[in-house]
């Protein structure tokens, strides 16, 4: 084989290496940034930090002074509905049960990544979006 | 033998750098040194990587809605070589940075230091003509 092909095989094998070693995870882990609420017109701001340990997805729900952390979070992967279970404040202080479940979308996509659906907090209930951040 | 190892290695190298320099550019380029920022917030994302460490900022505006700020800082190399480690900023920490805001007018900026949630400042390693001389 001539050298020049030997190069170009190198320069093929690197190209197939290095997106390979770019694995980022389970589709759930990573920051997911949106707003949530009863209504059109209440939404609140909301941050979910998720990661994938022992097997299983787990996290915090708005990290930082107010952090909630995340009870159980349930994937079925045939439908890629994500339930995300916590005891969460309501405004009076009172923690109350907070039941997300919603779908995974875009799955492929790095930078439009979305879960999205309904929730119950309490006697509230509501909608979600969230974007990979 | 030895020279079919080279190629590949040589390849494997060639390819390595280019990736490299494609996601490094001039301070510049990118962001304007005459539109500076101070934006306090709180740390939605951190990406560790080179050449370059982006943390993100979720920052309420006037009308109270929340901009999410892409702040770039140097490699992790000169962070650590600035008194920075991987737990230095958390997700959910509120910060306030100093910088200059990228010349498309997005939420990006390059950051010159950030006060942490502490209180503690640090030097963010700006590429910034000038910067060099930070430290803390």
């Amino acid at each position: 084989m001539h050298f020049g092909r030997k190069l170009v095989l190198g320069l093929l094998s690197s190209l197939t290496l290095l997106p390979a070693l770019a694995q980022v995870g389970h589709p759930a882990k990573g920051s997911w940034l949106g707003f949530w609420g009863p209504s059109e017109t209440e939404r609140r701001r909301i941050l979910l930090d998720l990661d994938w340990r022992d097997r299983q997805v787990a996290g915090t729900i708005n990290p930082g002074p107010n952090a909630v952390k995340i009870d159980r979070v349930n994937i079925d992967y045939d439908t890629w509905t994500m339930t995300i279970e916590a005891d969460m404040p309501l405004s009076n202080g009172k923690a109350a049960p907070f039941v997300a479940t919603g779908k995974l979308e875009n799955l492929g996509s790095w930078v439009n990544r979305r879960y999205s659906g309904t929730y119950r907090h309490g006697d509230e209930t509501g909608t979600f979006i969230l974007t990979l951040n | 033998m030895q020279r079919r190892l080279a190629a590949v290695l040589a390849g494997a190298a060639a390819m390595f750098a280019v990736g490299r320099a494609a996601a490094h550019h001039s301070f510049a380029a990118e962001f304007d040194a005459n539109a500076p920022f101070e934006l306090t917030g709180s740390v939605t994302k951190i990406e560790w990587a080179n050449p370059h460490t982006f943390f993100y900022i979720d920052v309420k505006n006037e009308k109270g809605q929340y901009e999410n700020w892409a702040l770039e800082m140097g490699s992790p190399n000169g962070l650590m070589r600035r008194g920075w480690t991987r737990n230095t900023l958390k997700i959910g920490d509120v910060v306030t940075v100093t910088g200059s805001r990228a010349k498309d007018g997005s939420f990006k900026g390059n950051a010159r230091s950030v006060v942490l949630s502490t209180g503690q400042r640090l030097f963010a390693g700006s590429s910034q003509p000038g910067a060099e001389d930070d430290a803390n």
